[in-house]
């Protein structure tokens, strides 16, 4: 019926290009399970304080150490592959002149800069926020 | 041409990969690692404080439900796509189902937990 060349389902270790294409597309596991660490956070926030308390002492344990330390690799590998991905998906002109692709990738890593600085800052400051 | 899902699934894809990219890095760093080893002020994480900003703040709800519940679908469709280039190809609307459903629960259950705080 098809015509379609078989390919072995081991294509991706064969080719280094290959491999980290899937391991880009794999760091949306480790996003996905952040994510889920958040929304446990969360409802540990709803349960009351010694709920909460509870996560709160789980988050500093060496397994999640750990696992933030490989998420966190993951994550990093994600949003620098993102940005730099980012002048092939978002082409700008100023008049007949293409916005060059460093500058559209900067902008992007710049405004990552921001976000990071302003969360810690919310995170991380004392006192009742608001 | 048929019609299909696939602009909505992309968009989601997309907004939720900017919003991991933008957001998800400081935030491991803070709770892995800052909160976690002790670097940070006593009552930066602490119950008080953190149920005292979102309990009070719609607004706050609202960022925390984007930044928690997009990333999923960011997931979702990244998942599904590599499953079926390592060969699962034969049942790649079941893995759609699966992924795509896992993000729409996912996104259900951070509304419920977010309204319940």
């Amino acid at each position: 019926m098809s015509y379609m060349r078989k390919v072995p389902n081991t294509w991706w270790l064969q080719r280094r290009p290959y491999f980290l294409f899937i391991v880009r597309e794999l760091t949306s596991v480790a996003v996905a399970g952040y994510c889920a660490f958040l929304l446990y956070l969360l409802y540990a926030l709803g349960e009351g304080p010694e709920a909460y308390a509870a996560a709160i002492r789980m988050m500093a344990s060496p397994t999640s150490t750990a696992l933030h330390a490989v998420g966190l690799l993951l994550v990093l590998y994600h949003t620098i592959t993102w940005f730099s991905a980012t002048p092939k998906v978002l082409v700008f002109h100023i008049g007949e002149e293409r916005v060059p692709a460093v500058l559209i990738a900067g902008a992007h890593y710049a405004g990552w800069l921001i976000v990071s600085a302003f969360v810690a800052w919310i995170l991380l400051t004392t006192g009742t926020p608001g | 041409m048929a019609k299909s899902n696939e602009p909505i699934a992309w968009s989601l894809f997309s907004a939720g990969g900017m919003i991991a990219a933008l957001f998800l890095p400081i935030s491991m760093v803070i709770t892995g690692f800052v909160v976690a080893q002790g670097f940070a002020p006593a009552d930066a994480l602490s119950y008080d404080r953190v149920h005292a900003a979102v309990s009070g703040s719609f607004v706050v709800k609202l960022v925390l439900f984007a930044v928690i519940a997009l990333p999923f679908f960011h997931w979702a469709h990244r998942f599904k796509f590599t499953l079926v280039d390592l060969g699962l190809r034969k049942i790649s609307l079941l893995l759609a189902i699966a992924c795509y459903g896992s993000a729409v629960a996912a996104t259900a259950i951070t509304a419920v937990v977010l309204w319940r705080i």
